[in-house]
C-alpha cells in the first residue's frame, strides 16, 4: 500500500511540475501583442483586446454571418454607440462561449447578440477539451511561434497595442448577386439543436444573466445557410428560455435585402451594400429598445472618433 | 475516436480504461479489455464491427470442430497397429483439412469482396473495353472495417496453428475474441500469433508503476515520431506526389525520401503506441520493427521492416508452397543437377513470387501495389542469385566483407532500392508512378537544391532544420537500441533530477515542435487504410 | 554434429556455428538459404522435415537443429 500511495505522490508531483514548464513556457509563446506581426491568431476579433476597458456596449457573436453583416461603425456613426464582432470563421459554440466569457472580464457590454448558424455547427468531440487545454496553456496554441521568437518575448511584457477601424466586421464591396431566391417557405417542421450545442448556449445565457446582460438571438440574411427549420428550430429555443429572437430572414419590408446586389457569394454571405442595410436596422432597434449614452464628443471615446474617418476610407465612403 | 492519436484516447479512454482495469478483480480484467475492444472498434467501424464478430466466431468454431475431429481421431487409434493408425489418420486428417480451407476461404473470401471486387471489375471492364465486348460490369464500392486486413491474418493463422497442432484449440469464446479485437493493434497491428500473446491478454495483470511509466514513455517516443516528423513532412509530400509533373528528379527523389522516412516514423511510431500501450496492462505484444534502415541487404530489411506481416508470409504462404512434395521433388532432381546453392532456388522463386505478389495485394488495391512487390520480390531473388558472385569477387579484390566501409557501403544500397520501392507505393496510381520513376532516372538535377527552391515546397527552413534534428535524436536512440542497450532502463538508472528533466525536455520538445494545431493537417493512419 | 557444422559451413562460412544461437533471429540464414539447408539435411540424415517444423525455435542454433533431426529420426 506505501508503495502505491509513494508512486501515486510521484505520479502527481510530476505533473504539477509539468504545469508549471507549461504555464512558463506559455508566456513564452504567447503573441506580446494582439496583431499579426506579433504571431497574434484570429486578428480581425482580437484586436478587441485593444478596445480600453468598459468601453463597448454591444457584443456581436458568431461565425462568418456576423462579421459579414455587421459593422459596428456604422452603428457608431448613426447612433453613437460602441459595438464589436466577435466573429470567426466556423465559430464553433464552445469558441463563442470563450470568447465571451473572456471578454465579459474587460468589457461591461448592456447587450449580447449571437448569430444563430453557429448554433446548428456540429462541435468536435475534443475541441472543448483542446479549447480548454488552450485557455490554461496557450503554449498549444502558439507552439508553432518558435519559427519567430523574438526579443520581446524574452521579457515576457504583454500590452495590447492593436485597435481596429473595423471593430470585428470583414469589408467585402464585391457583388455576386442571385438570379432567383426562395428559401424560406414555411413548414412546421424544426431543425433539432444538438445537446452539446444546447449545453453551450445555456451557458452563455447563465452567464449574460449573471452579469445582467440581455441576450438576443439574430439570424441574419443568408439563402444558403438558413431555412425554415431551423428558423422553427431556433424560435421554439428562443421562446422556451424567453429569449428574443429575430430573424432578418422573414424580415423582407424592415431589411430589405436585394439578393441580385447584396450578396457576395450568391447568397451565402453579404456584401458591404447587404450589411449597411443589416446594421442599420440593428442599430436602429437597439437604439429604440435600449438606452445607450452617447459617446460621440466623450474624449475617453478619441479613438473610435478617430477611427470613423479612417473606416470611411476604407470602404470608398468620405 | 478516428484513431490512436486523439485526444480521447490519451485523455479519457485510456485513463478510464486503467481505472476500471485496476478496480475490477484479476480473473474478470480480460472482460473490460474485450468491453474496451469492441467499444473500440465500434467507434472506428460502426455497424461495420458484425464482419470482426462473425470472423471471431468463425475462427473460434473452426477451432473447436477440429479438436472434436482430433478427439475422435485419438479414441478410434487407439490400441491398434501402426499400419493401420496411418490409414486412419489420413482419413480424419483430410476432415480436418476441409474445415481448415473452409475457414480460410469464408475469411479471404469476405476480404477479396469488400476490399478487391471494385478493382477486379474495373479492370473486368477494362479488359471487355479492349476486347470490344460491350458488357460493362457495375464497380462496386464497399465500406472496409477498420482492420480488416490484419484481424484476418491473425484469424488464419489461429485456424492453421491449431490445425497444424502447434496450439490447442481455444474453448472460451470470450479469449478467442479478444486476440482477434484486442484495441491497441486492430488498426494497425502487429500481427500476433495465438500462442504468443492470448495469455498474456487473458492473464489480467496487476498495473505497475514500472509498466505504467515504460508504457507511456514508449507512447511519447511514438508520438514524436508521428507529430514531430511524419505530421511535419506531410505538406512537402502531398505537394510532390501530387504535382509530380512539375519537379525534376532531384526534387522527386526528395519525395521519395522524405515519404520513406513519413512512413516508416507514422507506421513505427503507431507501433510504439501500440505496444506501448499494452504494455501498460502488462501485456507484451510482438515488435514490428528492429532498425530496418541498419540492414545490409534487402532480405534483411523485410525481416526487420513490418515483422509481423513477414513472418506471416514465411510461415503461412513461403514454406508450406517451398516445401510442398511437388517442389521437394524438383529441387531433389535439380539439386543433383545445380548443387546445393542453386538447386532450391527454383522452389523459392516460386514461394517467393507468390509471397511478393500477396504482399504487393495485400497492401492495397491498384497496380502500383502489384508493382511494388515484385519489384521488392526481383531485389531479393537478384540479391540471393548473385551473393556467390560477389563473395567471390570481394575475395579476389581483398576487400574485407566484415569492415565497417563494406558495411555502410551495403546500408546505403538497401537505402536507395528501399527509397525507389517507396516511390512505387506511395505514387498516385500506375500511371504517376512511371512518370515519377522517369523523371527519377532521366530528368534528374539538383539545380533545385541549389536555387534553394526546394525550401518552397510546403514545408521550410525551419521545418527541414527540426526533422533534421528530431531524426538525429531518433538515430541515436536507434544505434543505442542496435547495441543491445536499453535506453529507458539506461534512463531509468539516473538519479531522480536528471531523469525529470529528460522526460520534461522530451514532453516540451513534442509540445513545441509538434505539427499540430493551427495550419497544419495531420496524416491519416497510413497502414490502417489496407 | 560435425557434419551439420560442415553442411552449415558451406552455406555461409563467416559464422561460428559452434556458439552462435541467433542464427535466424541474428539474419545468418535467409529464407532461401533456409531451404538449401532443408534439402541438404534431408539428404544427409534421411529425414523428412515437415513444414510445420520450419520455425526459429529449431534453426536458431546447430544444437537446436541437431535435436530436431534427433526427434525427427526416432518418430521414422
Amino acid at each position: 500500500m506505501n508503495t502505491i500511495i509513494k508512486n501515486i505522490t510521484k505520479v502527481f508531483l510530476f505533473l504539477v511540475i509539468l504545469c508549471f514548464l507549461l504555464l512558463n513556457v506559455s508566456y513564452l509563446f504567447e503573441p506580446k501583442t494582439n496583431n499579426k506581426e506579433a504571431g497574434m491568431r484570429d486578428v480581425r476579433l482580437n484586436a478587441i483586446l485593444g478596445e480600453k476597458d468598459n468601453t463597448l456596449d454591444v457584443l456581436f457573436l458568431g461565425d462568418s454571418e456576423v462579421f459579414s453583416s455587421i459593422s459596428p461603425m456604422e452603428i457608431y456613426n448613426k447612433h453613437g454607440f460602441t459595438s464589436f464582432v466577435l466573429g470567426s470563421a466556423a465559430q464553433q459554440l464552445h469558441y463563442t462561449k470563450y470568447l465571451l466569457s473572456r471578454t465579459l472580464k474587460k468589457q461591461k457590454p448592456k447587450v449580447v447578440i449571437l448569430e444563430t448558424n453557429a448554433i446548428y455547427r456540429k462541435i468536435e468531440p475534443t475541441g472543448p477539451i483542446f479549447r480548454k487545454l488552450q485557455n490554461w496553456f496557450s503554449i498549444f496554441e502558439y507552439h508553432n511561434r518558435w519559427k519567430s521568437l523574438n526579443f520581446r518575448d524574452l521579457n515576457l511584457s504583454f500590452s495590447y497595442e492593436y485597435n481596429s477601424e473595423f471593430k470585428g466586421y470583414t469589408y467585402k464591396p464585391g457583388i455576386k448577386g442571385l438570379k432567383s431566391w426562395n428559401y424560406m417557405d414555411p413548414t412546421t417542421e424544426s431543425k433539432e439543436i444538438e445537446n452539446l450545442n444546447k449545453k453551450f448556449l445555456l451557458s452563455m445565457i447563465e452567464l449574460c444573466n449573471e452579469f445582467d446582460i440581455k441576450f438576443i438571438l439574430l439570424s441574419t440574411p443568408s439563402t444558403k445557410n438558413w431555412n425554415y427549420t431551423k428558423h422553427m428550430g431556433i424560435k421554439e429555443f428562443a421562446s422556451e428560455h424567453n429569449i428574443t429572437y429575430i430573424d432578418l430572414n422573414l424580415m423582407k419590408n424592415e431589411v430589405p435585402i436585394d439578393w441580385e446586389k447584396d450578396t457576395c457569394d450568391e447568397g451565402d454571405h453579404m456584401n458591404y451594400y447587404g450589411a449597411v442595410k443589416v446594421s442599420n436596422f440593428i442599430g436602429d432597434y437597439l437604439a429604440n429598445n435600449y438606452k445607450f449614452e452617447n459617446k460621440k464628443d466623450k474624449p475617453e471615446y478619441k479613438n473610435w472618433n478617430e477611427a470613423l474617418p479612417r473606416y470611411f476610407k476604407a470602404v470608398g465612403k468620405f | 475516436m478516428k484513431s490512436y492519436y486523439s485526444l480521447t484516447y490519451f485523455l479519457a479512454f485510456i485513463p478510464l480504461l486503467m481505472i476500471i482495469y485496476s478496480i475490477t478483480p484479476k480473473k474478470k480484467r480480460w472482460f473490460i479489455l474485450l468491453t474496451a475492444s469492441l467499444i473500440f472498434s465500434y467507434s472506428l467501424s460502426g455497424k461495420l464491427i458484425v464482419y470482426l464478430i462473425s470472423s471471431i466466431i468463425v475462427v473460434y468454431l473452426s477451432g473447436l470442430w477440429l479438436k472434436k475431429i482430433n478427439d475422435k481421431c485419438d479414441k478410434a487409434t487407439e490400441n491398434i497397429d501402426k499400419e493401420e493408425k496411418k490409414i486412419i489418420k489420413a482419413k480424419y486428417n483430410a476432415k480436418k483439412k476441409i474445415i481448415l480451407i473452409g475457414s480460410i476461404l469464408i475469411h479471404v473470401g469476405i476480404l477479396i469482396f469488400l476490399k478487391y471486387s471494385g478493382f477486379f471489375a474495373t479492370n473486368i471492364n477494362t479488359l471487355f473495353e479492349v476486347l470490344n465486348i460491350n458488357i460493362n460490369l457495375p464497380i462496386p464500392k464497399f465500406l472496409l472495417p477498420i482492420g480488416i486486413s490484419f484481424y484476418t491474418l491473425q484469424a488464419i493463422s489461429y485456424s492453421i496453428d491449431v490445425y497444424r497442432g502447434l496450439i490447442p484449440p481455444e474453448k472460451h469464446l470470450g479469449k478467442v475474441a479478444l486476440y482477434m479485437s484486442f484495441f491497441p493493434q486492430i488498426m494497425e497491428g502487429p500481427i500476433c500469433r495465438y500462442n504468443e500473446t492470448a495469455d498474456s491478454l487473458y492473464e489480467g495483470k496487476s498495473i505497475t508503476y514500472h509498466n505504467f511509466t515504460f508504457g507511456i514513455q514508449r507512447i511519447m517516443y511514438g508520438i514524436l515520431k508521428k507529430c514531430v516528423i511524419a505530421d511535419r513532412l506531410n505538406p512537402l509530400i502531398t505537394n510532390i506526389f501530387t504535382n509530380y509533373n512539375e519537379f525534376n528528379g532531384g526534387i522527386i527523389a526528395l519525395g521519395a525520401i522524405a515519404y520513406t522516412i513519413q512512413l516508416y516514423m507514422e507506421f513505427s511510431g503507431t507501433m510504439d503506441i501500440v505496444i506501448g500501450t499494452s504494455e501498460i496492462f502488462g501485456i507484451k505484444l510482438t515488435e514490428n520493427f528492429q532498425r530496418p534502415f541498419a540492414s545490409p541487404t534487402i532480405s534483411e530489411f523485410w525481416k526487420r521492416w513490418h515483422i509481423t506481416l513477414g513472418s506471416w508470409f514465411k510461415d503461412y504462404i513461403f514454406y508450406p508452397i517451398s516445401t510442398s512434395k511437388p517442389f521437394r521433388k524438383l529441387t531433389l532432381i535439380l539439386r543433383k543437377k545445380l548443387g546445393n546453392y542453386y538447386g532450391p532456388v527454383l522452389a523459392g522463386v516460386a514461394a517467393l513470387f507468390t509471397v511478393w505478389l500477396l504482399n504487393g495485394f495485400w497492401h492495397g488495391v491498384g497496380w502500383q501495389y502489384i508493382l511494388f512487390g515484385l519489384y521488392h520480390f526481383c531485389l531479393i531473388l537478384i540479391g540471393s542469385l548473385i551473393s556467390p558472385f560477389i563473395k567471390k569477387i570481394t575475395d579476389k579484390l581483398h576487400i574485407n566483407r566484415n569492415s565497417k566501409g563494406y558495411h555502410i557501403i551495403q546500408i546505403i544500397k538497401v537505402c536507395i532500392l528501399v527509397f525507389i520501392g517507396e516511390l512505387i507505393f506511395r505514387a498516385e496510381g500506375l500511371q504517376a508512378c512511371l512518370n515519377m520513376l522517369q523523371s527519377l532516372f532521366t530528368n534528374f538535377s539538383l539545380s533545385s537544391f541549389k536555387d534553394l527552391s526546394f525550401l518552397k515546397l510546403g514545408i521550410d527552413c525551419a521545418d527541414y532544420i527540426i526533422v533534421g534534428v528530431t531524426l538525429i535524436i531518433i538515430f541515436i536512440i536507434s544505434h543505442l537500441e542496435e547495441k543491445n542497450i536499453n535506453v529507458r532502463e539506461l534512463i531509468a538508472k539516473q538519479n531522480i533530477i536528471l531523469r525529470w528533466a529528460i522526460y520534461y525536455a522530451f514532453i516540451l520538445f513534442i509540445i513545441i515542435f509538434g505539427a499540430y494545431g493551427h495550419g497544419y493537417v495531420p496524416v491519416d493512419p497510413i497502414y490502417a487504410q489496407f | 554434429m560435425e557434419r551439420l557444422i560442415e553442411i552449415l559451413s558451406d552455406l555461409n562460412p563467416d559464422v561460428d556455428y559452434k556458439t552462435c544461437t541467433d542464427l535466424i533471429d541474428g539474419h545468418y540464414l535467409d529464407s532461401l538459404s533456409i531451404l538449401s539447408l532443408i534439402a541438404e539435411l534431408e539428404d544427409e540424415f534421411d529425414v523428412v522435415i515437415p513444414t510445420v517444423e520450419i520455425i526459429p525455435n529449431n534453426f536458431n542454433s546447430a544444437a537446436a537443429m541437431w535435436k530436431m533431426i534427433n526427434r525427427l529420426q526416432e518418430e521414422e
